[in-house]
């Protein structure tokens, strides 16, 4: 499915950036920074290919 | 010496007593007649006959709380069936929870079907597969001298006759066993039996992490076909994975391939399926994914609380226990979602939504800010559909 934009997100506790949001046409994916989340290693991977951009976050 | 039975006649000879064709009569041999101890599990079948025996999750593929149909298809995911992931790059598949009408005893196949043909690069691999936690596992005393054989039941169907390959790959020892079975007729259910023996080396990690991957390949790349196909269990080596034989069934648009009845058992014996009701399966597949959907606009999905006068956290208790805390978070679009506090603030979405990272295996926390409202810190709220469509579901899968 076409990935329309990714955003970073941040611990509204700490203020630090603790997740990655990535907005799909029907919906959206929200997942931590963990590297052993399948999301994560993907759009990473997207990131490095130079396919991806994430946006900081708010 | 000749003794009778009803009509079946017991004949003792020198090297023990036999019986005659005829049949036991009925009441023949009643509770009494039995003396305790005669009848051991020892001169049972060898086969675990109670308890749970299945170790699939979803064998039956009944339960598709992602939904019953995915398209587009390029990449490995859980896409439909519970448990079951798939992928066949560098084509595109459809994969469904197919309602089957042609097999007895079963309702639900999980079905896939290349709508974009491809042939696989050498390092593209095509399965469907099946991932067990270590914990579960630990009866088959993988890496001991008392190593236990597991037997893979399963029915298959597909429009692409021939060689296929099955395996079971060990995580945490990067072991591996396969074997091969054919699909003999187009569009027709098969009945396939595989027996695995027992692995003396490489014990599983008693946790949650997956151990076992039983697969069932539709393709590969050379990689994974070029060596010495590997049937006893080995240390991992790519090439010797697959036989190069296998079926690519991605080479034609409309090719499927469909699975159900899926088990896997201790022992050499493949014994009937075992059905477990619709609710058991879905709370065991609850501990991988949770979700919560609406049937209609204004459904409440959970209640909330304003933590800042501009953010909101929802609390979803995650019954049963999830595997590990979720580190995923679907949702449908934020226009699908209402928090509602009091009809005063209107019905203006969120503008956010994502997983709070303190979410725990008993709590998913989803955390939403939004603008045009001023929430009181503290106050409380039920966060609702808009739309029909509307779904939060979370993730701790394998």
């Amino acid at each position: 499915m076409d990935i329309i934009s990714a955003k970073y997100y941040k611990d509204t506790d700490t203020g630090e950036d603790v997740g990655i949001n990535v907005f799909y046409p029907n919906g959206q994916v929200s997942f931590l920074l963990d590297p052993e989340n399948s999301h994560y290693q993907e759009i990473m991977a997207l990131v490095e290919a130079g396919e991806l951009t994430i946006e900081p976050a708010d | 010496m000749v003794r009778s039975i009803d009509t079946a006649t017991i004949i003792r000879n020198g090297t023990g007593s036999t019986i005659d064709s005829d049949l036991i009569g009925d009441n023949a041999i009643t509770g009494a007649k039995i003396a305790p101890g005669v009848v051991t599990t020892e001169k049972l079948s060898g086969v675990q006959l109670g308890g749970r025996r299945n170790l699939i999750i979803n064998g039956a593929m009944q339960v598709a709380q992602r939904g019953t149909s995915a398209t587009g298809i390029t990449s490995f995911g859980y896409h439909t069936v519970d448990r079951f992931r798939f992928g066949a790059p560098p084509a595109t598949f459809t994969m469904d929870q197919n309602t089957v009408t042609d097999l007895p005893g079963f309702t639900k196949s999980c079905k896939v079907t290349c709508t974009t043909a491809g042939t696989p690069t050498a390092s593209n691999s095509n399965n469907i597969n099946t991932r067990i936690e270590g914990q579960n596992l630990q009866h088959l005393k993988k890496g001991t001298s008392d190593a236990e054989s597991v037997t893979l039941s399963f029915w298959v169907k597909s429009n692409k006759t021939g060689t296929y390959t099955s395996e079971i790959y060990d995580n945490n020892n990067a072991r591996h066993i396969a074997a091969t079975y054919t699909i003999d007729a187009a569009d027709t259910w098969e009945y396939k039996t595989i027996t695995f023996a027992g692995d003396t080396t490489g014990a599983i990690t008693n946790d949650s992490g997956g151990s076992f991957y039983v697969g069932w390949w539709v393709g590969a790349g050379s990689d994974f076909t070029d060596g010495t196909f590997n049937t006893s269990w080995n240390n991992y080596v790519a090439a010797n994975r697959i036989s190069n034989a296998q079926v690519q069934l991605a080479s034609d648009v409309d090719n499927y391939f469909e699975i159900t009845g899926v088990q896997l058992e201790v022992g050499d014996t493949a014994t009937p399926f075992e059905h477990r009701s619709y609710g058991e399966e879905l709370a065991l597949c609850q501990r991988y994914y949770q979700r919560w959907e609406a049937v209609a606009q204004f459904d409440r999905l959970g209640p909330f609380y304003s933590k800042s006068t501009t953010i909101g956290q929802v609390y979803l208790e995650l019954k049963p226990q999830m595997r590990v805390a979720p580190t995923t978070l679907y949702t449908s679009t934020v226009d699908d979602f209402i928090p509602f506090i009091d009809t005063a603030i209107g019905v203006n979405p969120p503008t956010a939504i994502s997983l709070f990272n303190r979410t725990t295996k008993n709590l998913a926390i989803v955390e939403f800010s939004r603008t045009g409202y001023t929430f009181t810190v503290g106050q409380s709220g039920m966060l609702m559909a808009n739309q029909s469509t509307c779904f939060l579901a979370v993730e701790s899968e394998l």
